[in-house]
């Protein structure tokens, strides 16, 4: 990681014409002058965005078919760029749609867009929950807010230096040299991979959410244990819900939504997966991935699977691991560093069925990735797929409850957790 | 605010009490009495009867069987380490080794040229943690890696971390296990259609790592000063997969530059025609047990020869 001055000046600059054209939009009567303002507003951010994010993808991609070469630059990506970049362009378009008011302070709106917790990975959040919170001068810091926030963000830290961690570690190994390895290997390896990027994302979630909490903020949930979704389109609402509501109210909505016959839907949605997929970053498999996803999505729709929950369990269980297994086939290109060894792997999976050598990364990872896994899937099943950290807290013993959670998170931290543990994977984002 | 402040307080004093009764209980009922595999815990339990040790990573572990080396005398055991077992591990343990007692007549160090030109990570050092009290020189080194690793091993079951489920597995298997001598026999057979060799990595560095280099004098000295005779063994590798003459080569230059002790190369596997074939090896870097065999064979009779050129009179 870097820290580069300029980069800091061009986050005030988006800042500041995100902050004009709202103004500006909110001024103007005619529609006009609205429109030229919320132009101003989407170009500013997706130039910038375009320009650090996709620029060198956009030139590969030129290059390869053929015309005059241009050079590839070097280009490090900001930190958290995609995440307030829809920070902004949600607040603009909203502001032009008359459901919120333009900010007029510049520090309060600076605020919102940087505000730290989530700055870099999210949640994506909206004006109207976050602009109000900022704008009270009478903000106090409780301890009923940071009993909670507290626990929340042990709870986000166990889940990635604990579980997601150490399941990187026979991810790493199996992925990085994935012609090394058998076919039940990398299945395996996958299968992790879709627990790692879960507790890893949902993990920083749960600590920005915790840290806001702890100095009275309130953020959107961000992750509702998706895995447990019984169809794709359920896990679509319980997965990066910030982000997926965004591409929902912003993309899926605003290209017609479902409003106009079945085909229409479809492309939608194919449409709408194809840019989150091109929103985390310029890459063919990431297309690839959000297509993936957009398939399942119209497939879904196509056969109306119901998004009710199924009073049969064996029925609930068995819709749970579709889920899973479709989800985690979608990961082998999130994960994949190029399209031909996505492919490959997807390769072996299917072909080569010698026995893993499960102990091969080392006895102490594997047994660690069960009992983590054991700690978290028990934990999630018993306590937060019914209980939210605010319910727990109102319960007659709630605070000691969360007091005896922090201790037991801290122990398996200092026991299980991975000290030498990757970045956050959303960092890259 | 009090009331927060209270909160933080009393967690940590609750941390802090269940950290020492946790550590307190598991290292007195399960991890003094693991005695099992490839354990340093049982290395340190054995010392009376331990002659000469073999110490490197885990190719030393999966091939080098004490039991055939009878050109040193006594017994043997093997204490590679999977996943350590580098230099700066070695000279740690030796240092363990001798606060504890132990010291072996005869020391055999598997080296590889590549474990000099990788970074240092705490990983390879962590198996080590749990004996952290009995070597200064691991104490020394822990100060120098900063004010994060020196916080976290304020809490004893630190010294643990991401051991526990590999400790009460050994505490499980030791019931079963009468006799151990370190080396693990593999009978896997490197299937080379499916699965190839890895190519040398990129993320390492031109030069060799000054506290690898600095690990490997002070193997030397541990060496000296407590009369331990030292091999030093390079093996192959499968299709010399991670033998990079100019390397290897540099590094034997050190070697000499800085001891006389005996180096027993045998790193070109292009010299053992009868180690290339696959079904000498469980994958690229580790043989199985009939490429150990072989192996140990050609490792005897040089160790014979040291032997015999050492006892003639002059």
């Amino acid at each position: 990681m870097w820290f580069i001055p300029q980069y800091v000046l061009i986050l005030f600059l988006t800042i500041l014409i995100d902050y004009y054209a709202a103004i500006q939009i909110e001024q103007h009567t005619d529609k006009k002058g609205k429109k030229k303002h919320l132009l101003i507003g989407i170009l500013n951010t997706c130039l910038v965005l375009f320009f650090f994010k996709y620029y060198n993808f956009f030139i590969d991609n030129w290059n390869w078919a053929g015309f005059r070469q241009l050079k590839h630059w070097d280009i490090i990506l900001p930190i958290g760029l995609s995440f307030h970049v829809f920070q902004s362009l949600s607040y603009v378009i909203e502001v032009y749609r008359g459901n919120i008011k333009a900010e007029k302070n510049l520090l309060v709106y600076s605020n919102f867009v940087m505000m730290f917790p989530q700055l870099v990975a999210g949640p994506i959040e909206r004006a109207n929950n976050l602009l109000p919170q900022l704008k009270t001068c009478n903000h106090k810091i409780t301890y009923a807010d940071f009993s909670v926030g507290f626990s929340r963000f042990l709870w986000g830290l166990f889940k990635k230096v604990v579980v997601a961690d150490t399941a990187s570690v026979y991810v790493d190994w199996t992925y990085n040299n994935y012609l090394h390895h058998s076919g039940s290997q990398l299945l395996i390896g996958t299968a992790l991979f879709a627990i790692q990027i879960y507790c890893d994302f949902s993990g920083y979630s749960d600590m920005a959410i915790g840290t806001a909490r702890m100095l009275g903020f309130k953020f959107k949930e961000n992750f509702a244990i998706p895995y447990f979704s019984k169809s794709v389109t359920e896990f679509w609402r319980r997965w990066h819900i910030s982000l997926s509501s965004w591409m929902r109210d912003y993309l899926y909505i605003s290209f017609g939504g479902s409003r106009k016959g079945k085909i229409n839907t479809y492309r939608n949605l194919m449409l709408t997966m194809l840019i989150g997929g091109f929103w985390h970053g310029g890459s063919w498999n990431f297309v690839i991935w959000g297509a993936l996803n957009g398939f399942f999505l119209s497939l879904e729709k196509a056969f109306s699977v119901s998004l009710k929950n199924p009073s049969n369990w064996i029925v609930k269980f068995t819709r749970s691991l579709y889920v899973f297994i479709a989800i985690s086939f979608t990961w082998i290109f999130f994960r994949a560093t190029t399209f031909s060894q996505a492919i490959d792997i997807i390769k072996k999976i299917f072909t080569d069925f010698r026995i893993a050598a499960i102990w091969g990364s080392g006895t102490n990872i594997f047994s660690s990735i069960i009992l983590t896994l054991a700690l978290l899937i028990s934990a999630e099943l018993l306590i937060f797929r019914k209980y939210s950290f605010d319910k727990l807290y109102s319960f007659r013993y709630g605070d000691y409850f969360l007091t005896g959670l922090s201790v037991f998170l801290i122990i398996c931290v200092i026991i299980f957790g991975n000290s030498e543990g990757a970045q956050f994977i959303y960092f890259q984002f | 605010m009090n009331k927060i402040i209270i909160k933080i307080a009393a967690v940590f004093a609750i941390v802090f009490l269940c950290d020492r009764v946790i550590a307190f209980i598991f290292e007195k009922y399960i991890f003094e009495k693991t005695i099992a595999k490839g354990n340093v815990t049982y290395l340190l339990k054995r010392k009376t009867n331990i002659d000469f040790i073999i110490m490197g990573t885990s190719r030393a572990e999966f091939q080098f069987n004490p039991g055939l080396l009878t050109a040193i005398n006594g017994e043997g055991y093997n204490a590679g380490a999977s996943g350590a077992g580098n230099v700066l591990y070695v000279s740690l343990l030796i240092d363990i080794m001798i606060n504890a007692k132990i010291v072996p007549k005869t020391l055999l160090l598997q080296l590889d040229a590549i474990g000099f030109v990788k970074e240092v990570t705490n990983k390879e050092l962590i198996p080590l943690y749990p004996f952290y009290d009995l070597s200064p020189k691991l104490q020394l080194y822990t100060r120098g890696l900063g004010l994060p690793e020196r916080f976290k091993l304020l809490f004893k079951m630190y010294r643990f971390n991401g051991q526990v489920p590999g400790i009460i597995s050994n505490f499980v298997r030791a019931k079963q296990t009468a006799y151990y001598n370190g080396f693990v026999a593999s009978p896997d057979v490197f299937d080379t259609t499916k699965r190839r060799t890895l190519p040398y990595p990129e993320n390492v560095s031109e030069n060799f790592i000054e506290a690898r280099l600095t690990a490997l004098n002070s193997i030397f000295e541990q060496c000296q000063e407590n009369h331990i005779k030292l091999f030093i063994v390079f093996p192959p590798t499968y299709n010399n997969n991670v033998y990079r003459q100019q390397d290897h080569l540099r590094l034997l230059q050190y070697i000499r530059s800085k001891s006389t002790e005996p180096i027993i190369d045998m790193a070109d596997v292009r010299k053992f025609k009868d180690l290339q074939s696959n079904i000498n090896w469980k994958d690229a870097n580790h043989m199985n047990n009939i490429g150990a065999t072989k192996f140990c064979n050609y490792l005897n009779d040089s160790l014979m020869q040291y032997r015999a050129s050492t006892m003639k009179p002059n």
